[in-house]
């Protein structure tokens, strides 16, 4: 079974267990997943095993403490450790797809708001420059790269605290803030960038043409990868 | 740690392959065999991250397959690096086993 299968399977079984067992492998769950240096498949693949055993023993009345004892942590730690590393392959693939799209979201962006400039009686410049939009582009991959990796770490260091009002209420705060920090600087840069080097008159209609043709391409090439 | 947690955390390993060598078994059934063996106290947890490490090894190989009751489950099965592997580990347990029998039986003559 592919990975995202086995995410939507696992979404479903999870419903079937009690709330205290819910919690608890809820808790591994986020931890083990968190870790995005992991094997998508292999963690995908042991997180069924462990909910399939849970929802056995639920099942002859033992719990998930039962089962895997009474420090949660440990014992995610013990399994993360015995998951093999995703491989440099996926990772160019998972990072190279992300940066596909924000390529192609970028055209779409960019030809809406031309429009919208263009509704509004101004007379925008159609004209995109080379080197302007590859460092807004670099500087979009790098912000998303980070804020992923941020709210990652963030989730995986919260996975065992308890919850409470102040705790969301903070996991919350911060991701808005890494959020808002993110927009912050790519808006800066996009404001304080002048525009120079070579371009070409690329009107909006194109742009989101171009940008809708990526965004298909990205998504046929994901459905082939799931089906291989 | 007890002394015992110890030598079973070493053991651990050989006696899944243990099992797993008799008949092929899903999870849920190894964690239940280990238990009635006489180690009633260890989490039936622990099972995953040694299987993981076993198939890691090549040791044991895991097929989706129907089961009596119906669902689909994983068993596992033993490989023949893995039967090695476990012959080896049978040798291991002998040469401690002998000594230490010897060494902290009580002495009753």
């Amino acid at each position: 079974m592919n990975v995202q299968d086995l995410i939507k399977e696992n979404n479903e079984k999870r419903e079937l267990l009690h709330v205290p067992n819910k919690i608890y492998y809820e808790q591994l769950l986020v931890y083990i997943r968190t870790k995005l240096s992991l094997s998508e498949q292999k963690t995908e693949e042991v997180l069924m095993d462990m909910l399939d055993h849970l929802l056995e023993a639920q099942a002859d009345g033992k719990s998930a403490t039962d089962v895997f004892g009474d420090d949660p942590k440990a014992y995610a730690d013990d399994v993360i450790e015995q998951i093999p590393d995703e491989e440099k392959r996926d990772m160019v693939k998972f990072w190279g797809r992300m940066a596909f799209q924000l390529i192609a979201y970028y055209f779409i962006a960019r030809g809406v708001i031309l429009f919208a400039l263009d509704s509004f009686g101004e007379a925008p410049d159609t004209r995109i420059y080379l080197l302007p939009s590859l460092i807004q582009l670099a500087v979009m991959i790098g912000v998303v790269w980070i804020a992923v990796r941020l709210l990652m770490r963030q989730l995986n260091k919260a996975a065992f605290t308890e919850e409470t009002k102040t705790s969301r209420w903070k996991e919350f705060a911060g991701a808005g803030t890494v959020g808002a920090l993110g927009f912050a600087i790519i808006a800066v840069v996009n404001w304080v960038l002048p525009y120079f080097g070579p371009s070409m008159d690329f009107p909006p209609a194109s742009s989101i043409g171009i940008g809708a043709v990526l965004l298909l391409v990205s998504w046929v090439l994901k459905r082939t990868e799931w089906r291989s | 740690m007890t002394v015992r947690s110890q030598l079973l955390k070493g053991f651990l390993d050989g006696c899944v392959l243990a099992i797993i060598e008799k008949q092929t078994v899903y999870g849920y059934e190894l964690s239940r065999k280990l238990q009635e063996s006489g180690l009633p106290d260890v989490p039936e947890g622990t099972i995953y991250p040694v299987l993981l490490r076993l198939q890691k090894q090549g040791w044991i190989v895991s097929e989706m397959r129907p089961s009596e009751s119906g669902p689909n489950r994983k068993y596992y099965s033993i490989t023949s690096e893995g039967g090695q592997a476990l012959a080896l580990i049978r040798n291991e347990w002998e040469l401690l086993s002998i000594p230490l029998e010897r060494l902290l039986k009580e002495e009753n003559s």
